[in-house]
């Protein structure tokens, strides 16, 4: 449990997939001015896709770990968690579908990118690249995913403010966002500490 | 049929230097052309929207990883985009989306191979961001313009926007490389001041925010550029 935890922890500050990977930047700016209920939707259903690629993919690496060249780690695995993370999707469109049709055709399009995007993807080969336990893995991807949530009410409540604000008109909109994450980015890694040279 | 709308009655009925095709078509043509090539600025996928941006903030901090993240990003998202894009005609949406990431899956390979002469070292630079270049061209996809289209300008629409992402990939990946290493494509430059703060993600942030902010200046005072808004607004 404590590794858990630790893991947890890690995910969500020092760690933060957007502020220190920028891991997670596009549905962070395509969701921060949907309404809650979408939002809350797509983090949702991130977290379940996130998880449960995270748990499979776990037990599926080891048969991956007699070929250690460069071509299966930046190619060959991908795939395969690529390859599950889409059976995953499927199975859950198929139930969706045939179960609560009205919901999933209002839907479709937040579950997709929910499940397509660089965040998910990106935290699971994070996860599975570290020498992490089971436990540990799962703490990470969940700690992945809050960091992510707390992300995304940091960055929409900083939106709402710029536009409030006498912002010049070059800057308006995604210019004026990226410079004001690349500030919260720059904190981050101040937590994480770094020395200036003597 | 909409595109002829806006021509003026002369250009319907004229033929083109006397020849079989039609002036109307030919004006309809360069002025689609002249929409599209535009887009390598306006609807360029880092600049409009925040598209595959991750690999570009952490991933590209030379000249290097710049070249090698355009490669990737050309080879798999232009055929995944673009059969995707057909596929969801006949398809449900989500269906269409899987057949885009098997596609991606799939180019990833000659991807690889291409990428791998560049440097001995280059897949240590570009770490886990080569493989999310296969999720990311879904990002490209959803926001791409899903009206029903004729499709050669929509192949055309998607590779002048995925050659604006290889310009810009290049330039963010060659300004981080002097100012963080002193160096261009791995060559000494001889600058003394180095601020290696550069290569971290924040800066990536920072820099792409600041690049978008000239091209949006840029965009909204030439007369040029105001014209090819005017001529996109009238296509659309």
């Amino acid at each position: 449990m404590k590794e858990f935890l630790i893991a947890l922890l890690s995910a969500v500050t020092l760690q933060n997939i957007l502020f220190t990977r920028g891991l997670g930047a596009n549905p962070i700016f395509s969701i921060s001015r949907r309404s809650y209920k979408t939002s809350a939707l797509f983090c949702g259903f991130m977290a379940y896709f996130m998880l449960s690629l995270t748990a499979l993919s776990f037990w599926v690496s080891p048969l991956l770990e007699n070929l250690h060249t460069a071509f299966s780690s930046y190619v060959l695995r991908p795939i395969v968690y690529l390859l599950i993370l889409t059976i995953i999707f499927a199975v859950t469109c198929f139930v969706l579908s045939k179960l609560f049709s009205d919901f999933f055709s209002e839907n479709e399009k937040t579950i997709t990118s929910a499940c397509f995007n660089c965040a998910v993807f990106g935290t699971v080969l994070l996860t599975l690249s570290k020498p992490y336990s089971f436990m540990q893995s799962l703490g990470y991807a969940s700690g992945a995913c809050i960091g992510f949530i707390l992300a995304l009410i940091i960055v929409s409540e900083g939106q709402r403010r710029i536009e409030l604000s006498p912002v010049p008109k070059s800057f308006k909109g995604l210019p004026v966002s990226l410079i004001y994450i690349g500030l919260i980015s720059l904190a981050v890694y101040g937590l994480v500490g770094h020395q200036l040279p003597a | 049929m909409q595109e002829n709308r806006n021509l003026p009655n002369d250009a319907k009925t004229d033929t083109f230097f006397g020849s079989r095709i039609n002036r109307a078509s030919v004006l309809r043509i360069s002025r689609r052309l002249t929409v599209s090539v535009g887009n390598l600025f306006f609807k360029n996928p880092i600049l409009v929207g925040g598209i595959i941006l991750s690999p570009v903030i952490s991933a590209v901090t030379t000249f290097r990883s710049g070249v090698a993240i355009s490669i990737a990003v050309i080879i798999i998202c232009i055929p995944s985009i673009i059969i995707s894009e057909l596929s969801s005609k006949y398809a449900p949406f989500w269906v269409s989306a899987i057949i885009g990431a098997l596609v991606s899956a799939l180019m990833s390979v000659p991807a690889y191979k291409m990428i791998s002469p560049l440097s001995p070292d280059i897949f240590d630079n570009i770490g886990i961001y080569f493989p999310i270049i296969m999720l990311s061209s879904f990002s490209s996809a959803f926001t791409h313009n899903r009206k029903r289209r004729i499709f050669i300008w929509s192949v055309t629409d998607v590779v002048c926007a995925v050659c604006g992402f290889a310009f810009f990939a290049i330039l963010i990946g060659s300004i981080r490389e002097i100012l963080a290493y002193g160096t261009f494509n791995g060559k000494l430059l001889g600058i003394e001041f180095k601020m290696s703060g550069v290569a971290m993600p924040f800066f990536g942030f920072i820099l792409v925010g600041f690049i978008l902010a000239i091209v949006q200046k840029i965009k909204n005072s030439t007369v040029f550029f105001k014209n090819l808004i005017k001529r996109r607004k009238e296509v659309q």
